[in-house]
């Protein structure tokens, strides 16, 4: 009886979203590369609320909708939100985004440098980033990322606090929750 | 005499034949899925590698956790497994001869892949599992033979009762054994599909959700069993941990 309640409570486990807090991402500690060529680690942010999304620089399709949502997100904060709002894209492609791609990404786009950092993870990280943000992607045979668009909030501890699923109204969406923190 | 003798030699040697997991050599070819993952991948290249003969046991995963104490189950980030993580240990320190032989689980993929990593390999991909998987005890390639399919499928309607012992089935055409019949296995781009949450509108994706994605179509419909273990993969998180989840390590074909 008693290892039939055990068994059951262990089966939970696999459909909730666990017992206790969600943990902070920050644990992951290994060494990333930024648009100058600097190496940073994830929690480079520590201490703002960090928009987190995954991309890639030669996608051609929803990744420049993502940024034109994110920089939607910036131009509806507030003052107070936007002196702590950070945004932080790591790319699915470490071997082709080179720090001189990431950083041809923020001059396409006009990025904020004080405010943005774009980062490339070590090769053999992606998916384990990817899924520390709840992405699923695969790379397909002419070099392109399927990948489904989330984009997460982190607290000042690097603790997940908010998931937008999808572009559709996301600048929107995260500007709202971020400017709801202060 | 000289038959007990002959006995005794078989029973040793059959015994040692499942014990220890050796790596084997999977030579490449073309792997067909029945879920191809878009128009222009019906047929697959899967490149040779090599892959271990049985699941990661209770016994090998304990050696590993003494020898990488942040991934015992009283050190590890709730980041990296649930709170059911290796729930088959009373803890970590301490062998468990009952459960020695038996497949590990209530692993995370996290915990998976870095036990690959500290054997000098990785999980598979999706690509290689299913090559390897297709395999029946006779053919290299039973995919489309329909009672190995059904066998497969016969498994995965049996509810799961007590964990059996790795390498006590059949080996298949490789000499693998189960990668049918034991647990399900961790493979590395587990999340790999992009299964709309609201799949009742065939074709047409969702273009602001997903990057590319198209529709999930099925070239045969009734490899029923391939369609399950997908299904099953796109509902993992790479932190869960589950009763009946466990994996095998592979390795690239230079590896000693």
């Amino acid at each position: 009886m008693f290892k039939k309640i055990f068994l059951t409570l262990m089966m939970m486990s696999v459909f909730s979203t666990g017992f206790a807090k969600p943990a902070s991402l920050y644990f992951y500690d290994n060494t990333l590369t930024d648009q100058d060529g600097k190496k940073v680690t994830l929690d480079v942010f520590k201490g703002s609320h960090v928009v987190a999304a995954m991309f890639y620089a030669s996608c051609n399709y929803t990744c420049p909708v993502l940024i034109s949502e994110l920089k939607k997100m910036e131009a509806a904060l507030k003052p107070e939100a936007l002196k702590n709002v950070k945004i932080l894209l790591i790319t699915f492609d470490p071997e082709k985004d080179t720090p001189q791609k990431l950083k041809e990404v923020f001059t396409k786009h006009n990025l904020a440098e004080t405010r943005w950092k774009l980062v490339s993870p070590p090769k053999e990280d992606v998916r384990t980033l990817a899924s520390l943000l709840g992405v699923s992607f695969r790379k397909t045979p002419d070099g392109e990322y399927n990948h489904n668009t989330i984009i997460t909030i982190l607290d000042a501890e690097g603790v997940p606090v908010f998931t937008q699923e999808g572009l559709k109204e996301a600048g929107k969406n995260l500007s709202e929750k971020l400017n709801g923190f202060y | 005499m000289r038959y007990f003798l002959f006995l005794l030699l078989l029973l040793t040697f059959s015994n040692s034949a499942s014990a220890e997991s050796t790596k084997i050599t999977i030579p490449g070819g073309i792997l067909k899925p029945f879920y191809p993952p878009s128009e222009k991948e019906t047929e697959i290249v899967v490149l040779p590698f090599k892959i271990d003969s049985l699941p990661v046991t209770n016994k090998s995963f304990l050696k590993f956790l003494l020898q990488n104490p942040k991934w015992q189950k009283e050190k590890i980030s709730p980041l990296y497994a649930d709170p059911g993580y290796l729930s088959q240990f009373k803890n970590t320190s301490q062998t468990d001869s009952s459960i020695e032989k038996k497949p590990v689980t209530y692993v995370s993929w996290y915990a998976a892949q870095s036990y690959c990593k500290a054997q000098g390999g990785r999980l598979p991909t999706e690509n290689e599992w299913e090559f390897a998987a297709q395999a029946s005890s006779t053919e290299s390639d039973a995919s489309r033979d329909p009672a190995f399919r059904k066998k497969i499928l016969t498994w995965y309607s049996t509810p799961s009762s007590a964990l059996k012992n790795v390498g006590e089935n059949e080996p298949n055409f490789f000499g693998i054994f189960d990668l049918h019949g034991l647990v399900w296995e961790w493979v590395e781009d587990f999340n790999n599909s992009l299964l709309i949450p609201d799949s009742r509108t065939k074709g047409e994706s969702d273009k602001k959700l997903f990057c590319g994605a198209g529709a999930f179509e099925a070239s045969e419909k009734d490899d029923y069993a391939t369609f399950m273990r997908m299904a099953f993969r796109s509902a993992l998180k790479a932190n869960y941990t589950v009763h009946n989840l466990g994996f095998r390590c592979a390795y690239d074909l230079a590896t000693p």
